[in-house]
């Protein structure tokens, strides 16, 4: 920064590209000449002209130092002195106003920002019966300040940092100090903080920058809308990412059965949520081994169906064109465009081609002996099973292909053999000092109560030990 | 090589598991399925003519729709052994032989006068068809069984198997199937049995064959006339049993030994008693029907005297069935009724005796160790049999000596 | 430096190892030398089984730190630790071989109806070689979320065959007098000799409180289902116990409702085959660890590729003779040799075990001073002796 204002005004406006946004506001005052600059649509102007340029103008005397204005004249809650030019260039960017003043080479931030956002209102992806239904915005104070309202202790800690050479996204490491591990939190910092890449758009970027295994499809860093999940999971020990404009907030450290826990589940009677979990257990099995086993089946295992369903599925069978794999496949296929159509089709059109969808899939296939109705009904149940466990869905997709090729190529041999790689890969995957099939594998006790079956919420008085956090603070004590 | 090695000792062999999956993509997309390239028997009948073995086979032709009706077609195929006569039925159906769901294996009259190993001896080895696959006889011929079998409308409601299940629950000493026959065969008695059904015409008048005799009669009958002045077979059920000695047809078993052997069948359920002339506070002169709602067997193996001596303690329940007379007051139709008095009971018991003493002079005398009293003597009183045997001989004559007591406590059940 | 396993992980490696082995074609194979008394030369087999496994946990328990190479090499040296990992490795390799003809022979034959067997093969070499890469904890992580459901398929499938025990399928017992039963134990003792697995898993256990008592629970356990596998096998089946291939596959066939449930025999098949995978993969992870050992190896990479490229060579031998390695497990030969390799290797260890006790070359404060207690007592005598 210079001295002289209109040379600062000049830069700026030349470094902004000349920028019709930019709203330059001379004020005059008897001694000293004043500028307010900031960018239109992205602060409140009404603060500004009331708290800001208001008492400025109404400033008779002589500005001997910025501690006076910031102090006595503006009423704004948040202002900074700051001489970098770049960090000036970047406060316009994010909403805030900067008040040049002539004579001093620095300015003051005017925090102003105030970017229209959507209301808290209960995310589309993580939906409950029962309790909370406040969701995370795409603005990370916002969203800090959720959590804050839900933690309110001085031990909630919140580390930024600046990422994305385009975007200079913030990016906020929550944790609780006492409760973690702060290796993790200094992992997760390093990894962050190496980051190299022109802008970060959601959160899903910084997901896979914190992935111990790349390439993976399975993945290794939760997520979750809801604070009421986060704050718990805070609680248990791990640390939370937010990213601003994503309304999805990432934790560390992952284990599969996370996937398998509902918010519902803590929200209701313990006895129905070990029920429901065991459906969902049953449904991501259901999921990936029934088209697989149907196929093996048919194509090599005949023997081991009792003769009436023989029966049934050799008369549904008769006559049609494609080979049982191949009519697997188409099936599983129209599925999959199905599904994709349905989540992109605009909604006035939903019913209508739904029906057609239905109709087409259910009805005048089968009855034009172009596919057989047990292979409908097979992969229609997989296709329903998937979406009780909606976070595994991408995976389970996959792996439900994968499995049904090595069911039709060598029947129950290479269904067990894939089921074994399967296991044996998810066994062998640590994250953060985690084992990804904790507390099943390596067997934790203390944790089965909440993961295999639930317990009442008064005996759940330890934090889990398969995740790594601080081992001397385990005891979930009030007081 | 070394580059495809660095590949695989980077530990990412789930994806080329994955990969190798895609590769045989394409041969997976063009097999057929194990039920277009087998025929699916369900039930298997072996005739023998001169020195051939003649193989029906009545397998499921798949019907275009969803429901469970199908149509059953009989295959033969002739041989000199079981293995042949099956390539000729594949032959001649352009398909492989699918014996998984086979459940049942009837043999004619004609193959029973052999030894029945020699056409069993391929389903014992064969992996295909499970070892409790039921064995049916046939004083007939196999094939007019499986045409009689095939005429009914659904396959379902007349099934060779559920026949032979119906008779082991029933009558029956234990299960009627190949392992069990090998099982018996090995051993000294090597005595079997298997339910023995007959087929005649169904233009032949309507006969149910129900005979009012003191074990359980069950009439299969099935009265399908399909089309007219054919020669469609019919099921007929006389209540027969074959007795099988070192796997040949020996004897049929008679009216008092079913009764003998239904009582000491651990498994048999709903036997009936029927007496005649019971006179009563209730009842004059009537037929009095009673049947079994619960029994149990302990068999009970010592030696007396150097005698083996078997004695069967039964604890039968029994319920009144029926009653048929002239004479009898409100009191018979009474449901609180105790029919089983001390005189019935003393008839019930003296008809059981009766028959046990008959029953035990045929077993004696035809050699037929059908309660498999020699494995029982072995196991249990290993040491007594041997020294027991080592007096006899010809050890063959074993039953001769063996003393066969029933001990019969009677329950009403009202 | 590979990883602990945890004393959980541990036992459910010993009871697949222990269980594996024995339910498939080995009942069969004991009826043939003993027929009705199959199930005492078990329990005899067992006995001693157990007997061993007690002695070898209870020294493993004592010296945790130390493996088995360690152990040997400071007890006595390096170059018989080296042998004594030879003769490991030969038998675990043969056993490996065993599990893994006897998954192909019986796919082949039974379940279907025309298998391509190359294909079985390369998939069963991408197995073992992701297996072998993985070390003994990810095992037994595997063990720990397979084992209880592959414990309720079997239990399941076993509930029918109970109605069709028949006691005098049972008995008489020793009716040939005692030589058929110890000639069974004999003959399959091959199968047995479960405690081998803690030689290679000495050092690698991290042990907690009741370590000790929870491995030997397990092991009872494990060794209880089989002899109570073995009777009702038996007492199902009596005579005919000898053309059974797959005991686990046969016995489900004893359901009573065949025309609903049809044939249960391919879910434990299933369960059986992963059982058998898993099984040749901590077989050949063994061989692995004794390669490892003898050649002083510290990557896995090249012994798991060894491995897996001999064992498909194995696979592709045995295709074409049937039974050829459980033939060679039975036969005259391998009875000695197996009874003597065990007896060989729990005696290094034990010797092993005591030499550690008292090490030869390192000074034990006690003794020297129970030492210069002796000296001070030869002097006085001398000196009392010169003195008269």
């Amino acid at each position: 920064m210079k001295k002289e204002l209109k040379q600062n005004i000049a830069y700026i406006k030349t470094r902004l590209r000349n920028s019709n946004e930019l709203i330059v506001k001379e004020i005059s005052t008897p001694h000293s000449g004043m500028a307010v600059l900031y960018m239109v649509g992205l602060n409140n102007t009404e603060m500004l002209s009331h708290f800001v340029i208001e008492p400025l103008s109404k400033y008779t005397e002589k500005v001997t130092s910025l501690t006076t204005l910031t102090t006595s004249v503006i009423t704004l809650s948040e202002t900074t002195e700051e001489g970098d030019n770049n960090q000036i260039i970047s406060a316009i960017l994010k909403g805030k106003a900067i008040l040049l003043i002539d004579k001093f080479d620095k300015a003051i931030i005017l925090a102003v920002d105030s970017f229209k956002e959507r209301a808290i209102a209960e995310p589309p992806t993580s939906t409950v019966l029962k309790g909370p239904r406040a969701g995370f915005v795409e603005n990370y104070k916002t969203n800090i300040s959720i959590l804050r309202k839900i933690l309110a202790t001085p031990k909630l800690h919140t580390d930024s940092i600046v990422v994305g050479q385009y975007t200079e996204t913030q990016i906020s490491i929550v944790y609780i100090e006492g409760i973690v591990d702060m290796e993790i939190v200094d992992t997760v910092k390093r990894k962050i903080e190496a980051i190299d890449i022109d802008g970060i758009l959601d959160s899903f970027y910084v997901s896979s920058y914190l992935e111990e295994r790349k390439n993976s499809m399975f993945r290794q860093v939760g997520n979750s809308e809801k604070p009421d999940v986060i704050a718990s999971k805070l609680l248990e020990g791990r640390v939370a990412i937010i990213v601003d404009g994503s309304p999805m907030v990432i934790t560390v450290p992952f284990i599969y059965m996370e996937d398998i826990q509902s918010g519902d589940d803590y929200y209701s009677n313990h006895s129905r949520a070990t029920f429901v979990r065991w459906i969902r257990i049953m449904a991501i099995f259901i999921t990936l081994v029934a088209p697989a086993l149907y196929i093996a089946v048919v194509l090599h295992h005949n023997k081991a169906i009792p003769l009436k369903f023989l029966i049934s599925i050799v008369n549904s069978t008769k006559g049609l064109p494609l080979t049982p794999f191949a009519e697997i496949l188409f099936v599983l296929l129209l599925f999959e465009i199905l599904y994709e159509a349905s989540v992109r089709m605009p909604k006035y059109l939903g019913l209508a081609l739904s029906i057609v969808g239905a109709l087409i899939l259910g009805d005048t296939a089968v009855k034009a002996g172009l596919i057989s109705p047990p292979a409908v009904m097979i992969v229609a149940i997989s296709g329903l099973t998937i979406y009780c466990v909606p976070e595994q869905a991408p995976q389970l997709y996959l792996l439900r292909m994968l499995f049904t090729l090595a069911g039709g190529f060598l029947g129950f041999y290479g269904i067990t053999a894939l089921m074994l790689f399967l296991v044996l890969y998810l066994c062998d995957f640590d994250s953060y000092k985690s084992a990804y099939l904790a507390p099943i594998a390596p067997f934790v006790e203390d944790d089965i109560k909440d993961i295999l079956y639930k317990t009442d919420i008064t005996n759940m008085d330890t934090r889990p030990l398969s995740i790594s956090n601080n081992r001397k603070n385990l005891k979930r004590k009030g007081k | 090589m070394l580059r495809l090695f660095k590949i695989v000792s980077r530990n990412k062999l789930f994806y080329i598991f994955a990969i190798l999956i895609l590769l045989m993509f394409p041969t997976t997309l063009y097999l057929q399925s194990d039920k277009d390239q087998n025929i699916i028997i369900t039930t298997l009948g072996i005739d023998k003519e001169s020195d051939t073995i003649r193989l029906s086979a009545l397998a499921i032709i798949p019907q275009s729709g969803s429901d469970q009706s199908s149509n059953l077609e009989t295959f033969e195929g002739e041989g000199e052994t079981i293995s042949e006569a099956l390539s000729q039925i594949s032959n001649n159906t352009g398909k492989k032989i699918g014996l998984a769901h086979c459940d049942c294996i009837a043999i004619s009259a004609s193959a029973m006068q052999d030894n029945i190993t020699l056409y069993l001896d391929y389903f014992i080895r064969s992996a295909n068809l499970t070892t409790n696959a039921s064995l049916i006889g046939t004083d007939g011929k196999a094939s007019d069984l499986l045409s009689a079998t095939k005429s009914s409308n659904n396959l379902l409601d007349l099934s060779l198997r559920n026949i032979v299940q119906f008779k082991e629950e029933r009558t029956l000493l234990d299960s009627v199937n190949i392992e069990k026959f090998y099982r018996q065969y090995f051993t000294e008695s090597s005595t079997f049995y298997m339910p023995l059904l007959s087929t005649e015409d169904s233009s032949a008048n309507n006969q149910s064959s129900s005979q009012n005799n003191s074990s359980s009669s069950n009439n299969n009958s099935s009265s399908d006339s399909q089309g007219s002045g054919s020669s469609e077979k019919k099921l007929i059920d006389k209540n027969k049993i074959a007795v099988i000695t070192k796997g040949k047809f020996s004897r049929i078993l008679d009216e008092d030994e079913q009764l003998i052997y239904g009582l000491l069948a651990k498994t048999s359920k709903n036997m009936t008693i029927t007496l005649d002339n019971i006179n009563d506070e209730a009842v004059t002169n009537s037929k009095e029907t009673f049947e079994q709602v619960g029994k149990i067997v302990i068999p009970i193996y010592s030696f007396e005297n150097n005698t083996p001596t078997v004695t069967y303690n039964v604890y039968l329940n029994l319920r009144i069935d029926e009653v048929t007379g002239e004479n009898f007051s409100y009191s018979a139709i009474d449901g609180l009724h105790n029919f089983l008095s001390d005189t019935v009971k003393e008839k019930i018991n003296t008809l059981v005796q009766d028959n046990l003493i008959t029953t035990v002079s045929k077993m004696k005398e035809n050699k037929s160790d059908i309660l498999n009293l020699y494995t029982k003597f072995n196991a249990f009183k290993h040491q007594k049999w041997q020294n027991y045997l080592a007096t006899l001989d010809n050890q063959d004559d074993y039953l001769a000596g063996i003393d066969i007591k029933i001990n019969l406590k009677l329950f009403n059940v009202v | 430096m590979e990883k602990k396993i945890s004393t959980n992980q541990a036992s459910l490696l010993l009871v697949i190892f222990t269980i594996a082995l024995k339910l498939s074609v080995l009942p069969a194979i004991m009826n043939d030398f003993a027929s009705t008394s199959s199930y005492i030369s078990c329990l005899i087999a067992l006995i001693i089984d157990f007997a061993c496994t007690l002695i070898v946990i209870i020294i493993i328990t004592k010296i945790p730190q130390y493996s088995f190479y360690d152990l040997v090499s400071n007890a006595m040296n390096k170059w018989v630790a080296k042998l004594a990992y030879i003769l490991l490795f030969v038998y675990f390799f043969v056993k490996m071989s065993i599990a893994l003809t006897e998954i192909h022979d019986y796919y082949t034959s039974s379940l279907f109806e025309e298998l391509n067997p190359y294909f079985a093969i390369i998939v069963l070499f991408f197995l073992l070689l992701f297996m072998l890469q993985k070390n003994f904890q990810t095992l037994g992580r595997l063990l720990e979320v397979l084992f209880w459901p592959m414990a309720i398929g079997i239990g399941f499938t076993l509930i029918f065959p109970f109605s069709d025990i028949e006691i005098s399928n049972l008995l008489p017992i020793f009716e040939d007098g005692m030589y058929p039963v110890w000639n069974a134990v004999y003959r399959t003792s091959l199968a047995f000799g479960d405690f081998m697995l803690l030689f290679i898993l000495m050092g690698k256990i991290s042990y907690k409180k009741n370590s000790r008592k929870k491995l030997i629970l397990y092991v009872y356990n494990a060794m209880s289902f089989i002899f109570n596998f073995y009777v009702v096998f038996v007492g199902a089946f009596g005579d005919t116990t000898i053309n059974q291939t797959l005991a686990l596959g046969e016995l489900p066939l004893h359901n009573p409702h065949p025309a609903t449930i049809n044939r249960l025999e391919w879910l434990t098949v299933i369960i059986w085959t992963a059982l058998m995978f898993i099984n040749a993969g901590i077989l050949g992870k063994c061989c692995c660890d004794c390669i490892k050992n003898i050649f002083g190896l510290s990557d896995n990479k090249i012994q798991s590729f060894v491995i897996s490229i001999l064992a498909t060579v194995i696979q592709v031998f045995a295709m074409f003779r049937v039974n050829i390695i459980a033939k060679i497990g039975t036969n005259r030969v391998a009875a000695p040799i197996s009874i003597g390799f065990y007896i060989v290797m729990l005696t290094i260890l034990i010797i092993c075990y005591f030499r550690l006790k008292k090490p030869k070359g390192i000074t034990n404060i006690e003794s020297q001073i129970e030492q210069s207690r002796t000296n001070i007592r030869r002097a006085k005598e001398c000196s009392d002796y010169s003195k008269s």
